[in-house]
């Protein structure tokens, strides 16, 4: 299921990962860092989960392998 | 690193035991071989199980760049060199779209090479020769480059002004380099990986250990950098404007799949033992950017706030100014910083080594096995490998020696994700698509990288530093190499490729 949604996953996590959203003249500062940092952190992570995710699953044919 | 106090002989022990130890392994690895075949040298007889998968990824993809040129980035522009985090994450992303049908051919059909899923897919020469061509110039640049570094880091080291400490790093690392890559192979190569893989993941703990208790908090760095871009009209902690959000798509794209295309990348992918050890190995590296990236970024803001001063290409320097003020604080700060010293002399040699080999295996197998002696042993074309290795390496410390002044030069070189990202339809799209056609992506990637150096060396009017408003000039040549081979292959006449992946 997650596998179908990857690519359409990774394009709204790439739209997230770039700060053109945020005004410009923003001075939030979350847990020492600027905020949109913050953001750019947690998405980043949020693309290494759902990376880690897919690599979960068993390739097609991975059974004949020998480990 | 010309800015760090002189080492003592206790810290000059510790560098030469590691390099010691790195012979060491390659013996052992040279009495482990199981075979006197390419295979067994090249790809250590497809035997890597996770661990020794991913240490060895981990430390061919994190270079001596990580700690200098990044540590540089994030004080020249600040905290947008944030988009490092989510490029190296690309790489890894970039794996998924071809590592795992890559994989099972690579078992099924025994390549070694890159070229010879090329040649196996496309049954084209002229495809074949052009991939291999570029990925060698690519790889030799990348080896020069790193051997420079080398001798750069040794002659900051020994705080030698004149060039007999970067001459001696050069000759002495490349040497140490060739000997073990030359008695084991890749198993050398991955297994001296796994401990630079080590001492780099210290190193990046110690360094963030350092930082913190030297600096003190990130919160006090970022309202320093922000008074200051409130006071100079600097953008170095706030919101990035369209112009940088523009080039950070263009590096996420550039380096997500041009780094995944390097040959001893795709040669790491065959190398795997399983489907399994490969995708476990890749679910950890998926979560590697977030503490090395951002150990690097905390470096360069700190340097940036407590340290201003230096500007342009002389702000890759900073790294050595950081640990100096971390050396001078006490003696665990000076012990912590040669373990540091020796993770920055692993990264470069560990990503060099791998580039070596790869080199090696392609000159081998690509060009004289393909060519020059077809019907040559397995023995016979190993041995050759070997030769191949030294008499390159050989040539490329006098290219490191004679343009150790050409740092510009080295430079307009080094375009080589821009060169690399061109080889995407033939491989990423060729294990996807069964109607791509040779003759379209041949023509496509000609076309794609004579646009891509075009565009990063002509100083056109919409053009700067080498990029298009801030687009990489190989992603913009990417769009009609990928249109070429899309639309001629979809106008020529349907038939089934040489090997028959769409399917698999």
């Amino acid at each position: 299921m997650i596998a179908r949604f990857a690519p359409l996953l990774y394009a709204v996590l790439l739209l997230l990962a770039v700060p053109w959203y945020w005004p410009l003249e923003s001075r939030a500062v979350w847990l020492g860092v600027p905020a949109w940092v913050c953001v750019a952190v947690v998405v980043s992570a949020a693309a290494s989960l759902l990376t880690a995710v897919l690599m979960a699953r068993p390739w097609p044919g991975e059974h004949d392998d020998d480990e | 690193m010309s800015d760090l106090l002189p080492l003592g002989v206790g810290a000059w022990t510790f560098i030469a035991l590691y390099l010691l130890s790195l012979l060491l392994i390659g013996w052992i690895a040279r009495r482990a071989r199981q075979a006197d075949t390419l295979q067994d040298f090249y790809l250590a007889g497809n035997g890597f199980g996770f661990m020794v998968l991913f240490l060895t990824l981990f430390a061919t993809q994190y270079s001596g760049n990580t700690f200098f040129a990044f540590t540089g980035a994030t004080y020249r522009i600040g905290y947008a060199w944030i988009l490092s985090l989510h490029f190296m994450t690309a790489v890894v992303v970039a794996y998924l779209t071809f590592a795992p049908r890559l994989h099972r051919l690579a078992r099924e059909r025994h390549y070694l090479t890159p070229a010879d899923y090329i040649a196996d897919r496309y049954g084209s020469p002229l495809l074949t020769l052009l991939v291999t061509t570029i990925m060698i110039v690519v790889l030799c640049n990348f080896l020069l480059a790193q051997l420079m570094a080398m001798g750069r880091a040794m002659q900051g080291l020994a705080h030698d002004a004149g060039g007999v400490a970067y001459t001696g790093g050069v000759v002495v690392l490349a040497l140490i380099m060739v000997i073990y890559g030359t008695l084991g192979g890749l198993r050398a190569v991955a297994w001296t990986d796994a401990i630079q893989g080590a001492i780099l993941a210290v190193g990046f703990a110690v360094l963030l250990v350092l930082l913190i208790d030297h600096f003190g908090p990130l919160g006090e760095a970022t309202a320093r950098i922000m008074a200051t871009d409130l006071a100079e009209g600097t953008r170095k902690a706030l919101v990035p404007d369209a112009a940088r959000c523009r080039e950070w798509i263009s590096y996420i794209l550039t380096v997500g799949f041009g780094i995944c295309l390097y040959p001893q990348a795709i040669q790491r992918i065959y190398a795997a033992r399983s489907a399994r050890a490969l995708r476990r190995s890749l679910a950890v590296m998926a979560f590697m950017p977030l503490p090395t990236m951002l150990i690097s970024l905390v470096a360069g803001i700190m340097a940036l706030a407590y340290l201003p001063g230096l500007e342009g290409a002389s702000a890759d320097q900073i790294f050595g100014r950081v640990l100096r003020e971390i050396q001078s604080h006490s003696t665990l700060g000076y012990g912590l910083v040669v373990v540091t010293l020796a993770a920055v002399l692993a990264a470069m040699m560990s990503t060099a080594d791998s580039a070596l080999l790869s080199i090696s295996s392609m000159l081998t197998k690509d060009v004289c096995a393909g060519h020059l002696m077809r019907g040559a042993s397995e023995a016979t074309l190993t041995r050759l490998g070997k030769i191949a290795s030294w008499t390159l390496i050989g040539v490329l410390i006098v290219l490191a020696v004679v343009l150790r002044e050409q740092t510009s030069l080295v430079r307009i070189m080094d375009r080589k994700l821009d060169l690399l990202i061109q080889l995407t339809p033939a491989f990423i799209l060729g294990l996807r698509w069964a109607r791509l056609r040779a003759g379209p992506v041949a023509l496509g990637l000609v076309l794609g990288v004579a646009l891509a150096l075009l565009l990063a060396f002509l100083e056109l009017p919409f053009t700067a530093a080498g990029k298009v408003m801030g687009i990489h000039p190989g992603l913009i040549a990417l769009v009609p190499n990928l249109t070429i081979a899309v639309a001629g292959s979809l106008r020529a006449p349907a038939s089934r490729p040489t090997v028959s992946v769409a399917s698999r």
